[in-house]
């Protein structure tokens, strides 16, 4: 969803990532030898099945999980050391279930005010309510619980309070897989709103090429912890994909996917 | 294929609880014959809840009426305890969609499966073995008897999911429910699993109950799909014919799909009429 052709600067810069999982003789590379960038305002797609290593990437940035790179950069800082205050305010994380993401025993306020005592941010309640407004969370909702919540509320809940500190950077962890098509209608659509209003740049996991369609203009296609190709969604859709892997993930989400009318120039263009 | 495996009639579901009574089902009937009968829904819809009912799994809390669910010539509703656990794994299997809590972790896979078998035919363990390995042959298990020996944690999402297949088929069941059988399941891994249960219904004669929430593959995969909105069939449509769709909620759920090859700028949202 980048407007035009905007100059592009990166603002998250890897080169040669890798994360080890296991040691002596039992190590096993969940990540290897990564390398993308992601630029300003735009929103990048990591793709793959499960165990290929596409959330332990979002994990390596945020500092969650050890790592190694030759570059590893976010807004221009390097990051492979230390992590500044500035980081965590700049640098936000949405993960796949709201329900474990969301302390069970916190009002929805109480959630949002967390990030703000220990970021100590000014006029968190200020913040507060524009982090609710921002994401169409009534006020009725302010003291109640996760449970109380639907899975869509409980979704832009999160969303809320990664806003709190206003940042750059959203990293999505398969932010809509688990809820409805109506619901993960509601949120995407919340997610393009939020990027035009704010500029972000969201760096977005997903194992749906649909809403990698929908939403990403870049993509990168892991595989076992690797890259296999980095291509322009356009590209992906449209039968550009250059590697086998690709290919055999798009014909697995097509066949029993969208309508057959759909493919019949997609198939065209593979004969 | 016009033969009737099971007939719901009616079948309604409430809780009766503090804050009141909640209606989960609201009165659905439908055939099943030898066919991909499709039931698709939200969380909350009551599709769930309609399976577990035609086992009589429903919670204690659960009140199940209807005008009948009948197996062949068993009714379901007045069955005895005794009846139903024959039935249950017998003449109807369940697969749920996380493998990984359905299978007993501290015993093999291939005991698992010989122990449904012998439950169900007082048949003898060599036997029962041999029934167990030659399953996972045909669930497309390579080395079926090393598979045997090995435990669920051994086993990668595609391949439990395999084993529970294997388990439910082993019996020779009439029906086979699948409550979202593969959704926790990467999209290749998806695809290997529903051209097996595909096989199934067509070598077998199997009746499928195939409850998704995802409205695309069950209009692949089925023959025939019914689209429940808060506990009431809304629409019964030939798969193929699922574009034709009349009802909103249909239709909405349809739209609020991102697409492929079809990009747009706004996903449409469902606007719920409290109507339907």
């Amino acid at each position: 969803m980048v407007n035009g052709m905007k100059e592009a600067v990166p603002i998250i810069e890897i080169d040669n990532l890798s994360v080890t999982f296991g040691e002596y003789g039992d190590e096993r590379r969940a990540v290897d030898s990564v390398s993308f960038s992601v630029d300003r305002g735009e929103t990048f797609g990591l793709v793959g099945e499960s165990g290929s290593g596409k959330s332990t990437i979002l994990r390596a940035i945020t500092g969650l999980v050890a790592n190694e790179a030759s570059v590893l950069r976010v807004a221009g800082t390097d990051i492979r050391k230390t992590r500044g205050k500035d980081f965590y305010r700049k640098v936000q994380m949405v993960f796949q279930d709201p329900y474990e993401a969301l302390h069970p025993r916190h009002t929805v306020w109480r959630q949002l005010m967390e990030p703000a005592r220990i970021q100590k941010l000014q006029g968190a309640e200020a913040r507060g309510h524009a982090a609710l407004d921002a994401v169409g969370l009534s006020r009725s909702l302010l003291w109640r619980y996760p449970h109380q919540l639907s899975g869509g509320q409980r979704q832009r809940v999160a969303i809320a309070r990664a806003l709190m500190s206003e940042p750059d950077i959203l990293l999505l962890d398969e932010p809509t897989s688990a809820l409805d098509v109506s619901v993960q209608a509601e949120i995407l659509n919340l997610l393009c709103d939020l990027q035009d209003e704010r500029g972000l740049t969201y760096l977005m996991v997903t194992h749906d090429l649909g809403v990698v369609a929908h939403m990403c203009r870049r993509t990168a296609v892991m595989q076992a912890g690797v890259i296999v190709e980095t291509l322009g969604v356009d590209a992906l859709v449209n039968g550009g994909a250059t590697q086998e892997y690709t290919k055999r993930l798009i014909a697995a989400s097509e066949a029993y996917g969208e309508d057959p009318r759909d493919l019949v120039p997609v198939l065209a263009q593979q004969e | 294929m016009t033969d009737t495996l099971l007939s719901v009639r009616d079948l309604k579901i409430s809780f009766h609880g503090a804050a009141g009574i909640f209606d989960a089902v609201r009165g659905v009937s439908f055939d099943l014959g030898r066919e991909k009968l499709g039931i698709v829904g939200e969380s909350g819809s009551g599709k769930s809840m309609t399976g577990r009912a035609i086992m009589r799994l429903t919670p204690p809390a659960a009140k199940v009426s209807a005008e009948h669910i009948q197996l062949g010539d068993v009714n379901i509703l007045g069955a005895s305890e005794a009846t139903m656990n024959d039935i249950r794994g017998r003449r109807i299997g369940l697969i749920m969609q996380d493998p990984k809590y359905s299978l007993n972790p501290v015993v093999t896979v291939g005991e698992q499966i010989a122990e449904a078998y012998r439950i169900h035919t007082h048949s003898s363990s060599s036997e029962a073995r041999k029934r167990a390995v030659a399953m996972l042959g045909a669930v497309q298990i390579r080395e079926p008897e090393r598979v045997y020996r090995m435990y669920p944690h051994e086993m990668s999402g595609g391949m439990g999911q395999r084993i529970m297949i294997a388990m439910m088929l082993v019996s020779e069941p009439e029906i086979l429910i699948a409550d979202e059988a593969t959704s926790a399941l990467d999209v290749t891994v998806r695809l290997e699993i529903l051209n097996l249960l595909n096989d199934l219904v067509r070598k077998r004669g199997l009746g499928l109950i195939f409850i998704s929430h995802d409205l695309n593959l069950v209009r692949r995969f089925c023959d025939r799909v019914l689209i429940m909105y808060r506990g009431r069939v809304v629409e019964a449509l030939k798969a193929s014919e699922l574009d034709q769709a009349t009802h909103p909620y249909t239709k909405g759920l349809l739209d609020a799909m991102p697409r492929i090859h079809t990009p747009r700028k706004r996903l449409p949202v469902l606007t719920r009429d409290t109507a339907w």
